[in-house]
């Protein structure tokens, strides 16, 4: 580029100049070879470049975007409804340890009152039959379940 | 109203035909710039693909204010400029074409200058390139070029300045060689 013009030459070919300006350059260009040859230079770059517009299937394109938001779209539904059921059941969890616990309590509060019955009357009665009860028993179990019905009699005949 | 804005409008009121109507309107431009970058057809298309994706996702939040195509040519150069940077983007060179493989002439003639083109543009520094590219295959004016890339005119300028003189020089120092 030996014109102080060449430079403004890109401007000019992508039509960007003010009017003024545009039209000083209409007429120089063809008076200055290093301009004229700089504007060929840019108008050969512009029609290579447009050379590598790509053709494709606007329907092709459309299909396969689609199935991508379809398939991103179910992988979102599933995860959602995953964790939606995983939440419910959270909520339907929450009071399962607190049941347990008041079930553990009322246990231990039924329990330790039945030995204390079970105590009081093995010491006051030393009744045969539930000596015998116990020793027919095979397990603790059993026996816990004898002792159980008897001190619920006499729960019910109101010794205690 | 812009036939864009009543397209995302569409598309916002639930009706997915709006955002194919975009879609299919926008993207021989979007799939071209994406191969300006890669310079494969298959690669641009899978850019192409990203980018409506990622418009799929952002459309709901799209304001009125702005222009949908500068948006979309700016999430296509970024999404461009991320593939190169992921995948380091080897260009074909024109000695790896198999020209045996292609037997007409003429079409030899424009491959090997397209694939010369396309090995020139891939040496301009990627924010050229993009100037660039917006500007000679999307017609756009310095203005919308500088709302895509978030640029002053002047650097708009300054940088299709630049890249038509790399590439001058690259296209001058390496004719395709019409074998
Ligand atoms: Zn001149």
């Amino acid at each position: 580029m030996n014109c102080a013009h060449s430079r403004r030459i890109s401007r000019y070919a992508d039509n960007e100049l003010p009017q003024k300006e545009k039209e000083f350059l209409d007429k120089h260009i063809f008076t200055c070879p290093p301009c004229l040859h700089e504007l060929k230079a840019i108008t050969s770059i512009k029609e290579r470049i447009l050379k590598n517009k790509v053709d494709t299937n606007a329907g092709f394109f459309w299909q396969t975007l689609k199935k991508r938001i379809d398939t991103e779209a179910r992988a979102v539904s599933t995860k959602e409804m995953f964790s939606l059921d995983f939440g419910s059941w959270a909520k339907r969890l929450i009071p399962v340890p607190i049941f347990a616990s008041l079930l553990v309590l009322a246990f231990l509060t039924i329990n330790s009152r039945n030995s204390n019955l079970i105590d009081a009357y093995l010491f006051t009665n030393q009744d045969s039959s539930v000596l015998e009860l116990m020793d027919n028993a095979g397990s603790q179990s059993e026996i816990n379940i004898l002792l159980y019905n008897q001190t619920s009699f006499l729960r019910s005949q109101s010794i205690c | 109203m812009d036939e864009d804005l009543e397209l995302i409008n569409k598309f916002k009121s639930g009706h997915l035909e709006g955002f194919e109507m975009l879609v299919k309107k926008y993207h021989t431009r979007v799939i071209t710039i994406a191969n300006s970058f890669v310079g494969n057809t298959s690669d641009a298309e899978d850019i192409a693909q990203e980018t409506f994706l990622k418009i799929y996702h952002t459309l709901e939040s799209f304001k009125a204010q702005a222009k949908f195509s500068s948006w979309l040519y700016r999430i296509t150069v970024n999404t461009a400029y991320d593939h190169l940077r992921k995948n380091k983007h080897k260009p074909l060179s024109l000695d790896e074409i198999d020209y045996s493989a292609i037997s007409d002439n003429k079409n030899r003639e424009d491959l090997v200058a397209k694939e010369a083109m396309q090995e020139a543009l891939n040496k301009i520094p990627f924010d050229f390139r993009s100037a660039l590219t917006l500007k000679e295959i999307e017609g756009l004016s310095y203005q919308e070029i500088a709302e895509a890339l978030k640029i002053t005119i002047g650097t708009v300028e300054s940088r299709i300045f630049r890249a038509r003189q790399i590439l001058k020089k690259l296209l001058t120092h390496k004719e395709p060689d019409k074998r």
